[in-house]
């Protein structure tokens, strides 16, 4: 216990990781706080902004949105002609706001529910599965892998319901900083610079003599490292989750949010999980930290095999990036998104349908993705052990 | 010269340089290739669909012919060229301000020319904004409209090599090569020996600062080779190099008068002077600071936070203005954007090799002195 005391206090008290984390947190405390400050001179006054919306907000109501959309290109038409007389007032402004935001949900939601061109092969709308599951009921294919995965997205998407259309100012920005590349980088930064340098930095001090030769032994102090990599990682990512979430929503007097439904979000329309903002934010930070845990364990087993730092920052920096850049095609893809550094921002487990093919059963992603995550930590923590005893 | 050869034998045969090198190269090819084999898939064959598309490019864009019968002998190739031709059409008519949200609203001919009266009716015919507006007026309309062509090879060059992306990959590979020169030294206690030698600090400084400026160009132009000639080889996009630039899909808006090839040129040794001024740059904080890991942090904060916060609007125009932005040529090139020197317009690109070459200047000054003061301390 005194030993993991020690070597905690010497990741955290130390200039670099206090430095570096302030910036970070200046970074999205700054960042939030004029997106603020942008949003409520745009609205004027944000109580009336959230009362005004209530009237708009629930299930998204047809007749409404085709009006409203009209209305919205008819102004826009005249605006292109005369600046000048298209002068609002606050009240007016703030229901431009809410109007364009309605417009954009309910586009949103007849892609939901009607068929698109680009659904012929891979159709993401209700009709559009539907159908699809019609063609492959004629042509016989009912034990197919295509079917199974058809008739599961389909009917996980059912339970899901419609989007629907809420307040969810705040939250859209913490989302967008937490779930996707903004939280990534900032969580694996803190680690690239910590943990990637734990174990060469005892090399270059000359201390890793030492340790061998104390009583407790390495296969000790390598344990307690890692224990205190991990426990260093859980704080970092839920210090970066409450700073986020303290100045996204807090400011927007928009707790209330939490209990609404994920697809309301405009990016998450598409999920086939029936989970609230709230739960999506709880959800996304467990896997968050399981990520970050494997990222740091990973860093760990490339610091003990590689004796100078910067060698292993490198190496860590090509483990983050490489899957990053790859990512966005086709079957490769699929076994890329696998990786630490890409399911470490939360958006890919949430944000749309996607399912591997086991033994002929459609497995969803989040599952293949943790059973794989806990595998590839047993296994780092396995090498990094046995590497130190070698050498 | 045998000072500095055996200087860039120290950046370049270091295991890090060596492996996020490669692992950019390697990035750099895998990602053009499974870009092509994707597209590949979705057209079928990109030698066939190179070959029935080319009829319908280079004339103007005929809406119309979407719904004329085309004559394509596959599906596959149709279904996709109507996609393509949809886009360059949407295209189109953002340059033409026919859009209904257009946000590329401000430097579309049409607005430019609204607002040209707008503010002579108002009587601001001496402003700074009224000088703007002309320059930018007269730039614009010696461009031609964009056209549909298939350039789908160029596209990728441009999103992948002068963008954001390709750029963080190349930084990446600067600061690590460059960051310990100096540092790495210090830690060793080489310093006392460097300055006992009959050379001097003075020739070892120089040999160092011309070692990383010849490493850094031997990293860009091997990235940009690389790269470019795998996706131009897959799409097999050779042709079509002497079209005007605003036919590639992040350039709609530009206004300058180049061709594909010769915006590839000049923004390859925009980027090779921008590189050298960067490596300068953290030459001189690997100079100031002793530990690696802190001159590390400092030269990351330095390449990458103009990259993500420069913007075209208020304080943050200024961030425009540091090095790595000038490798990130779509931001350059892509629009009109001008600086206000005492009351007359200047465009961006200018401004920018200028403060390129000021702080060029200011590093090379500095180096030689901050390294003799720390390390007389």
């Amino acid at each position: 216990m005194r030993l993991l005391c020690y070597e905690l206090k010497k990741i955290i008290i130390n200039k670099i990781t206090i430095f570096t984390s302030l910036i970070l947190l200046l970074i999205i405390i700054i960042s939030s706080l004029s997106e603020w400050y942008d949003f409520k001179k745009q609205v004027g006054s944000l109580e009336e902004y959230n009362k005004t919306i209530v009237s708009y907000e629930g299930k998204i109501n047809e007749d409404l949105g085709e009006k409203l959309k009209k209305e919205i290109e008819e102004k826009s038409i005249k605006s292109s002609e005369d600046a000048e007389a298209l002068k609002l007032n606050e009240d007016e402004k703030r229901k431009l706001l809410i109007e364009s935001g309605y417009i954009t949900i309910y586009n949103e939601y007849t892609q939901w529910i009607k068929m698109t061109d680009e659904d012929e092969e891979y159709p993401q709308s209700i009709k559009g599965l539907e159908s699809l599951l019609n063609k492959l009921k004629v042509d016989k294919k009912e034990n197919t892998f295509v079917y199974k995965d058809t008739l599961k997205k389909l009917n996980m998407k059912r339970t899901v319901g419609a989007p629907e259309f809420h307040n969810t100012a705040g939250w859209n920005k913490a989302y967008l900083i937490l779930l996707q590349i903004p939280g990534m980088v900032l969580i694996s930064i803190m680690l690239i610079l910590n943990i990637a340098t734990m174990f060469s930095k005892e090399e270059k001090n000359g201390m890793k003599q030492v340790i061998l030769a104390t009583k407790n032994g390495h296969r000790k102090i390598a344990l307690t490292k890692i224990g205190a990599s991990l426990i260093f990682t859980v704080i970092w990512v839920t210090i970066v989750y409450l700073v986020t979430l303290t100045f996204n929503i807090l400011p927007y007097k928009n707790l209330s949010a939490a209990n609404c439904s994920l697809n309301s979000l405009f990016a998450y329309v598409q999920t086939p999980y029936k989970l609230t903002l709230g739960q999506g934010i709880i959800f996304t930070y467990l896997t968050t930290i399981l990520s970050a845990c494997i990222i740091s364990i990973v860093f760990c087993a490339f610091s003990v095999s590689v004796k100078n730092s910067l060698s292993s920052i490198g190496i860590a920096i090509t483990f983050l990036i490489t899957p990053l850049f790859l990512v966005n095609s086709g079957f490769i893809a699929h076994i890329l998104a696998l990786f630490p550094s890409v399911t470490i921002a939360g958006s890919i487990f949430l944000k749309s349908y996607s399912s591997y093919n086991i033994m002929g059963m459609p497995v969803t992603y989040p599952v293949v993705a943790i059973f794989i995550l806990i595998l590839l930590m047993i296994i780092c923590t396995f090498y990094t052990l046995k590497k130190y005893n070698h050498n | 010269m045998k000072l500095i050869i055996f200087e860039m034998r120290k950046i370049i045969l270091r295991k890090s340089t060596i492996l996020i090198g490669l692992c950019i190269i390697i990035i750099g090819i895998l990602s053009g290739t499974f870009e092509g084999i994707n597209w590949n898939n979705k057209v079928g064959s990109i030698r066939e669909y190179n070959k029935q598309v080319s009829k319908y490019e280079g004339g103007n864009i005929d809406e119309t012919l979407l719904e004329k019968p085309l004559e394509f002998n596959n599906k596959k190739l149709e279904v996709t060229f109507k996609n393509e031709y949809d886009i360059a059409i949407e295209f189109k008519d953002m340059w033409t301000d026919d859009l209904k949200y257009n946000r590329n609203k401000k430097y579309t001919l049409k607005y430019l020319k609204i607002l040209k009266e707008q503010l002579k009716q108002e009587g601001k015919e001496d402003t700074y904004e009224y000088k703007d507006v002309i320059k930018n007026l007269s730039m614009m309309e010696k461009i031609q409209e964009p056209k549909y062509y298939n350039i789908n090879g160029w596209n990728s060059v441009y999103t992948f090599v002068t963008s954001t992306k390709g750029v963080v990959l190349i930084l990446f590979v600067i600061i690590l090569s460059i960051c310990p020169i100096f540092s790495e030294e210090s830690a060793r206690g080489m310093e006392k020996i460097i300055f006992t030698t009959k050379m001097g600090y003075r020739k070892i400084v120089s040999a160092k600062i011309i070692a990383s400026i010849i490493c850094v160009v031997l990293y860009v132009t091997l990235f940009y080779l690389t790269s470019i000639f795998i996706r131009l080889f897959i799409y097999g996009d050779f042709g079509n190099a002497n079209i005007l630039i605003n036919n590639v899909k992040p350039y709609v808006m530009s206004i300058y008068k180049f061709s594909i090839l010769q915006s590839i040129i000049i923004s390859y040794f925009m980027s090779i002077l921008s590189a050298s001024v960067l490596a300068l740059t953290i030459c001189l904080v690997s100079a100031y600071q002793k530990n690696t890991i802190v001159s590390l942090i400092i030269s990351v904060i330095i390449c990458f936070i103009p990259l993500f916060i420069g913007s075209n609007t208020g304080v943050s125009k200024i961030f425009l203005l540091f090095p790595s932005l000038g490798m990130c040529i779509n931001e350059v090139f892509s629009k009109y954007l001008s600086f206000n020197i005492f009351g007359s317009s200047v465009l961006y690109p200018i401004i920018l090799i200028i403060a390129l070459c000021v702080v060029f200047i200011m590093d090379l000054f500095l180096i030689y002195k901050v390294y003799l003061k720390r390390v007389m301390e």
